[in-house]
């Protein structure tokens, strides 16, 4: 094996490890813990056997193995890029809908007009 | 309101009319203590003395300043946006069963002198939504403005099927129906496209009307520049694909 097939390897296995440690202080869920495993894995296996790369990239019709990591790579970091800000939006709307409540309960009257001087008709 | 009446209030204090009861004019404000009180000031000017601020979070005394002017205000704790701020003034509007509403700039670019004709379709022909358009009479109106305007007309209607020669307006009037219709999720620039589509997805009716708007040295700093345009866009695109 190359020495980038070892940082590669090693990146992996330390990154698994701190998704692990994530599940374990409840900052990672379950279903997280599936899915990180997955492409570490994955990652992991490419790295042992870059080979396969050709393989699979033969068959979608890419010449070069490293090239079907590369798009495949990009497509999943702007697959994350869009589910993040889909999750930060969520979030904003959430945080809006609370600070309304709040907005709400201490709605403020005029200081120096009645009632009765606000409905001209 | 103040204690002195300003040239402004004194020109058109013989214009003034009595406004139908439970009509209100509501206007999100964000770091506007130097121009709220004007603002509401003009509005009362013109008889339109139920005026909400929903200040969004500022962190000047645009509250206080648009309280001691005489309009209810509420008060967003942190800053939010435009579209959650006039989203806490409909809810708020929906609370005390208000009969019809117009949304107004906290900056000064809207004139009060075209409010009557705004609610104007609503009490006369039953219409549920008037859009303010700038684009009837666009003169004055600066080149980039009116290319965004432009661009955000198009991408709405592309995206929600629904045209307006002016989805940007900031000056709309909306019935009691719409009142309670219209559900605003989005909480920034991108509520004007939102009520538009909002429009069209709640079989709402709609006319426009053209408005003049005052293009000042202040109200443009206000304004959205490029990069606000690009992602008030991509916000657009996620709330399409969310819906």
């Amino acid at each position: 094996m190359h020495p980038i097939q070892w940082i590669i390897l090693a990146f992996a296995v330390v990154v698994e490890l701190l998704v692990i440690a994530g599940l374990q202080r409840g900052r990672v869920s379950a279903k997280g813990l599936v899915f990180w495993t997955l492409v570490w894995t994955l990652v992991a296996v490419v790295a042992i056997w870059p080979d396969i790369t050709y393989l699979v990239a033969d068959l979608v019709g890419i010449t070069r193995g490293a090239d079907l990591v590369l798009y495949l790579g990009l497509m999943v970091t702007f697959f994350i890029l869009f589910r993040n800000a889909v999750r930060m939006e969520k979030i904003e709307r959430d945080l809006a809908a609370l600070v309304r409540i709040l907005a709400l309960k201490g709605a403020k009257e005029p200081a120096d007009r009645d009632k009765d001087n606000r409905s001209p008709a | 309101m103040t204690g002195t009446m300003s040239k402004s209030t004194v020109r058109s204090a013989e214009a003034m009319t009595a406004r139908p009861a439970g009509e209100y004019i509501l206007i999100p404000a964000y770091n506007e203590a130097s121009k709220i009180a004007e603002v509401i000031d003009g509005l009362a000017a013109m008889g339109f003395v139920n005026v909400v601020v929903v200040d969004d979070g500022s962190v000047d005394d645009t509250a206080r300043v648009a309280h001691e002017a005489g309009a209810i205000v509420l008060r967003h704790p942190i800053n939010c946006g435009v579209g959650a701020a006039t989203a806490t003034g409909f809810a708020y509007l929906r609370e005390i069963d208000a009969a019809a509403v117009a949304t107004f700039d906290a900056d000064g670019q809207h004139d009060p002198d075209n409010l009557p004709a705004l609610f104007a379709p609503i009490y006369e022909n039953g219409v549920d939504v008037v859009v303010g358009s700038r684009m009837f009479n666009p003169e004055g109106m600066p080149l980039f403005r009116r290319l965004a305007q432009r661009a955000a007309t198009f991408s709405t209607f592309l995206l929600f099927g629904q045209w307006s020669t002016d989805t940007q307006s900031g000056l709309k009037a909306f019935s009691r129906r719409a009142l309670s219709t219209i559900q605003i999720r989005t909480n920034r620039f991108e509520v004007c496209s939102e009520i538009i589509a909002e429009i069209r997805r709640r079989k709402l009716t709609m006319s426009e009307v053209p408005i003049k708007v005052i293009y000042t040295s202040y109200s443009m700093s206000k304004g959205q520049g490029l990069t606000v345009g690009i992602r008030t866009l991509a916000r657009l695109v996620i709330d399409r694909i969310l819906r």
